[in-house]
């Protein structure tokens, strides 16, 4: 094979530059090119998928001339694929976002003010969820749902390790130490398995933080601007969830950065106990064929119980060609009873203050529902105002860095609650 | 004339990027708002960030294990289907098929061959009487985990490419050595291996370029973890850029990842232009 050197040479660097500069680039797209045609970028299941269409059809019967495209993206690439379209100003018209990530969009000026759309609805939402749509006193997106995590259970395993009791309701939860003695009797009656996984990987770091207010412990001080992890509360919650891995009781494989979660797991019965979110439900419940499975509380500490702020809203971009067909498809959405529709087809729950205390016919596992609504009464507000801080992105990605340097890397406690308040220094500036 | 589409292609998708990303380098900027000009700020933290030196050393053991390896395999692969056997075809199809496949969805089946819970790599270990291995949740496993991929995707491309270089060695050269009485082995270090030497300098140079810009198998089968064990330069690069979202840092990680193989490659360059002028 001949080549000639210089001229190879340039080839390669060429393609050095333009294979390095793929790596940090996006690519663009043509959302939210026309006038009648909204794109809403969404990432979901099938069956949230299915309820997302659903509502666009019914929006498009009442608007005549208006068509929603309902446009799917993978969750992993969900903020990059959108991030770099924002930047081209090429944003879709809407999208789902989550209440962690909304802060970033509404601060930085890419969303829509939605103060006139929702109008006097504004009330018809969760306090929490509405303070979490807010960026300068201004709403920037529309509640759609909330979710929590519980715990499943393989009953199968819980038979086998003679476990009869599950707490059925929240005042019964086990405390860390009942939960540890459940998991070390789950160890020992299912060899070559683990008690159970933890869903704190990747996106869902933050779900550390409910083991942290379990133990008492906060993250910001009463003015919710002064970092306060270094506490004994917070060593104590590092402690604990450092010794899930080191005693066997959770896989060593379900670390932090992995994106081997416990729902992937959980259907092989390698673990017998998942912490997962109801969301997951309808997936779960065509995977696990092998075993009945049942929902109990996650364990509370001396702090109580404490569980995390899941869901997502609805935000409307400032690149849309019709920002206010966009707002209305926005607030449609968010209706009684599209949400209604919604949370029943997906398991999930409902965010308007009218759905919270009506009975709701949920399509996968009714039976368990109960008890993800009960659990999601336990969000502290503070947990839920520290995870709607426009920086909060910026503190989920230093727990993936820190949490995985503790729990495997050998990093001291003292230095992860350092690297940990150093993030949170940065999100409260954001 | 006839050059103009090729040199626009090139600045409007290489050039002008490159241009761009040094430009971004020297803001602090999430991708919204306004971007501030910090000079060389992102530069001086990236030297004093311990990350980044662990994924340099970590792109860098990457290179070292999975370029040799798939340099080797390739040859060896390349002599086995050079010669008339049944199947040949089929088995150089069956050789790069992962070369075809999106690498994206090479990771994803690997991902589930090397889960230590589930994987079948593990019960075949199993099914031997050996222990599972830690290929998730240890070091050092995983970083071999990712080199097995490796070599079964750039195997195919290294084989096709040095099946090329063989055919076009004179069969004169062979018969002349055959009637020499030459064996084997001493054809293949005296014959074989010499004509190969320009393709090997092209594998060698490609490999480093492609090992240093590894992404997609990382990102899919191990995170970066466990640990920061097999973060490599362009993970970290696309942590920090669209996770983290600091893209001017980001993207001083991604011209410094540009220097370094531009001086990797003109080391190499400069190497084997004395080795042929020797």
């Amino acid at each position: 094979m001949q080549l000639n050197r210089r001229q190879f040479l340039r080839t390669a660097i060429g393609t050095a530059a333009a294979s390095s500069l793929a790596a940090c680039g996006g690519s663009p797209s043509t959302g939210g090119a026309s006038a009648d045609t909204l794109t809403f970028s969404v990432w979901g299941s099938d069956a949230e998928l299915g309820s997302f269409n659903a509502v666009a059809r019914a929006f498009e019967k009442q608007n005549a001339g208006i068509t929603v495209k309902v446009e799917q993206l993978p969750y992993q690439q969900m903020r990059s694929t959108l991030d770099a379209r924002l930047q081209s100003g090429q944003g879709p018209d809407l999208f789902r976002v989550t209440y962690n990530d909304i802060g970033i969009y509404s601060s930085q000026g890419v969303l829509q003010d939605l103060s006139s759309a929702i109008g006097s609805q504004s009330s018809a939402f969760d306090d929490a969820l509405w303070a979490g749509v807010q960026f300068e006193g201004k709403p920037y997106g529309v509640p759609h749902h909330t979710d929590t995590t519980a715990v499943l259970y393989n009953k199968e395993h819980f038979a086998k390790a003679g476990i009869k009791e599950v707490p059925a309701t929240l005042e019964e939860a086990w405390t860390w130490e009942q939960f540890l003695e459940v998991a070390e009797k789950l160890k020992a009656a299912n060899p070559g398995g683990a008690a159970f996984g933890v869903n704190w990987q990747q996106f869902g770091a933050f779900r550390w933080f409910n083991w942290l207010w379990q133990a008492g412990g906060t993250a910001l001080g009463a003015d919710g601007k002064t970092p306060a992890l270094d506490s004994p509360q917070a060593r104590e919650a590092l402690a604990l969830t450092k010794s899930f891995y080191d005693k066997g009781l959770m896989p060593k494989n379900m670390l932090v950065k992995t994106n081997n979660s416990p729902d992937l797991v959980f259907p092989s019965g390698k673990i017998s106990m998942a912490f997962v979110g109801d969301f997951l439900l309808p997936d779960l419940s065509t995977r696990v064929t092998d075993f009945e499975f049942g929902a109990t509380f996650l364990p509370r500490g001396a702090g109580g119980a404490a569980t995390d702020l899941g869901g997502n809203a609805v935000a409307v971009t400032t690149q849309s060609k019709n920002p206010d067909a966009a707002a209305a498809f926005a607030v449609f959405l968010a209706s009684a009873d599209n949400m209604k529709q919604f949370c029943e087809k997906t398991t999930v729950l409902p965010a308007r203050k009218d759905l919270a205390d009506r009975h709701l016919d949920y399509a996968v596992r009714p039976d368990l529902m109960p008890v993800f609504q009960q659990q999601a009464t336990t969000m502290p507000p503070d947990l839920v105002k520290l995870v709607t801080l426009p920086g909060f992105a910026g503190v989920n990605d230093a727990l993936v860095q820190h949490l995985e340097a503790y729990f495997a890397g050998g990093q001291s406690p003292d230095d992860t609650i350092a690297g940990l308040t150093t993030a949170l220094k940065k999100a409260v500036a954001a | 004339m006839f050059a103009a589409p090729a040199v626009a292609v090139f600045a409007v998708f290489m050039f002008w990027p490159l241009i761009k990303v040094v430009w971004i380098s020297f803001q602090k900027t999430s991708g919204f708002g306004i971007a501030r000009w910090i000079g060389a700020q992102n530069y001086q933290d990236i030297m004093a960030d311990p990350i980044f030196w662990t994924a340099l050393a970590n792109t860098a053991l990457y290179t070292l294990l999975s370029v040799p390896l798939c340099l080797f395999a390739g040859l060896a692969a390349a002599l086995l289907l050079n010669k008339k056997m049944p199947a040949r075809g089929l088995i150089r199809a069956i050789f790069y098929m992962p070369a075809v496949i999106s690498g994206v969805s090479s990771a994803l089946i690997a991902a589930w061959m090397f889960n230590e819970d589930l994987g079948i790599v593990n019960r075949i270990l199993g099914l031997l009487g050996l222990d599972g291995v830690a290929w998730q949740s240890e070091g050092l496993p995983a970083m071999l985990s990712l080199v097995a991929v490796s070599l079964w995707i750039g195997l195919g491309f290294n084989m096709v490419v040095y099946l090329a270089a063989l055919q076009g060695i004179p069969r004169q050269v062979y018969e002349a050595a055959r009637c020499d009485g030459a064996s084997w082995w001493q054809t293949l270090r005296s014959i074989t291996i010499p004509s190969l030497a320009p393709t090997t300098f092209f594998l060698v140079v490609i490999g480093i370029i492609n090992s240093f810009q590894v992404f997609d198998i990382v990102y899919v089968m191990t995170g970066g973890g466990p640990g920061n064990s097999t973060t490599m330069l362009v993970t970290y690069a696309y942590s920090t850029g669209f996770e983290q979202r600091q893209q001017g840092y980001a993207s001083a990680i991604g011209v410094l990842l540009y220097l370094i193989v531009l001086v990797l490659t003109v080391v190499q360059w400069r190497i084997g232009r004395r080795r042929d002028t020797a």
